[in-house]
Formats: structure tokens, C-alpha cells, sequence
């Protein structure tokens, strides 16, 4: 699943693992979300909005065609 | 975390069967006419329930006095995507495990292995898949 994890960390100059402490999940559980290895549970993606104020779906972008392509 | 009494324990009574496996081994009781694998699983015991007991010493001894390196390893053990991995590697090998004990029992048939050997890799197998059956169920049940 794309998201913009990455985009939305760098923007307000949060390292990886500082995220991970946080989030607590592993350092590499963030890295694989960002890079779309590994879609996040529902409890860890509510969690990783929460964190930044912001909504899951402006998080993370759900496709039809990603469905499909799973 | 294992208390440090059942530690202690564990590896004293891995160092008595030891000490009893070379013992009996020397000794007359264990004749090859009466048990004679009793000294090897003796020491086999020993020395599996020693090594563990003290490798965990070691480890709960380093993570003391880390606190960090204890929080880290925790965050590891507990991150859902390490639990989603192991889960997936555990069924995947689990899967192949049935595979190989299935080829096994062709083997053993074949060998013409006393039956009591084969009997029981057979029940083994069932149990497995007993096992297996019981968890899907209670699974479905459950989500």
C-alpha cells in the first residue's frame, strides 16, 4: 500500500527512530512501511495518525487497482 | 522472565544428570542388557537443560545491565511485524515438517523398521494433525 510515511516524517524532522519509540514498533517495521513492504495493522495505522494529527487516509492511499494487483 | 531460583535449579539438576549419565555409564546398572541408552539420555538432559539455563544467565545478566538494549530487544520481540514473520516462517516450516515426516514413514515402511518404531512416528504424525485440526477450528471460532 503507498503511503506518505516518509514524506509527512521528514517534513517535521522526525528521524526513524525516534517514530519507532514512539509507534513502538522496530526501527525496520518503519522502514519497511515507508518503502511499501509491509502494510501496518489497523491498531498501528490509527496509532501512526494519531501521532501526527492527521487522518489514516491522508496517510496512507488505498487503490483499487493495489486490491486487485494483491 | 524466568525467576533466578528456577535458573539455579535447572542448572543444578543439569550438572546431577550429567554427573549421573557418566556415572551410570561406568558403572554395572546400565549393562547393555538393561537400558542401555540411559546414560546418553542422561547426559543428553544435562547437558540441554545446563547449556539453556546458562545461556539465559548470561542473557538476563547483559540485558540488567542495558536497560536500553532490554528495552530494545522487548520492542523486537513484541513488534507486530517480527510476530507477523515468525508466524508465517513457523506455518511455512510446519507444512514442510508434515512433508518430511510423511516421506519419513515411507522410509521406515520400506526399511522394515519393527513395527512398535513405526507405530509410533504414526501416532506422532496423527497427533500433529490432530493438533493442527483442533487449532483451525478454535481459530474460526474465535475471529
Amino acid at each position: 500500500m503507498k503511503n506518505r510515511l516518509e514524506e509527512i516524517r521528514k517534513e517535521r524532522g522526525i528521524r526513524q527512530e525516534e517514530l519507532s519509540a514512539a509507534l513502538e514498533v522496530s526501527r525496520q517495521t518503519i522502514g519497511s512501511l515507508e518503502n511499501g513492504r509491509y502494510n501496518p495493522s489497523i491498531m498501528l495505522a490509527f496509532k501512526i495518525a494519531r501521532y501526527f494529527g492527521m487522518r489514516i487516509e491522508d496517510i496512507f492511499i488505498y487503490e483499487e487497482e493495489q486490491e486487485h494487483a494483491q | 522472565m524466568r525467576s533466578k531460583k528456577s535458573l539455579y535449579v535447572c542448572i543444578v539438576i543439569g550438572l546431577v544428570l550429567i554427573c549421573a549419565g557418566g556415572g551410570l555409564q561406568f558403572s554395572a546398572l546400565a549393562s547393555p542388557e538393561n537400558m542401555p541408552g540411559l546414560p546418553f539420555v542422561c547426559i543428553g538432559l544435562g547437558c540441554g537443560m545446563l547449556g539453556g539455563a546458562v545461556g539465559n544467565a548470561v542473557k538476563y545478566r547483559t540485558i540488567r545491565k542495558n536497560p536500553e538494549l532490554a528495552r530494545e530487544i522487548e520492542l523486537q520481540g513484541k513488534d507486530e511485524r517480527s510476530v507477523l514473520i515468525r508466524q508465517r516462517a513457523a506455518g511455512r516450516a510446519f507444512f514442510l515438517s508434515l512433508l518430511l515426516h510423511s516421506a519419513l514413514l515411507l522410509f521406515l515402511a520400506l526399511a522394515r523398521v519393527q513395527p512398535y518404531i513405526t507405530i509410533a512416528f504414526v501416532a506422532a504424525y496423527i497427533a500433529v494433525i490432530i493438533a493442527y485440526v483442533y487449532y483451525l477450528v478454535k481459530y474460526q471460532r474465535e475471529m
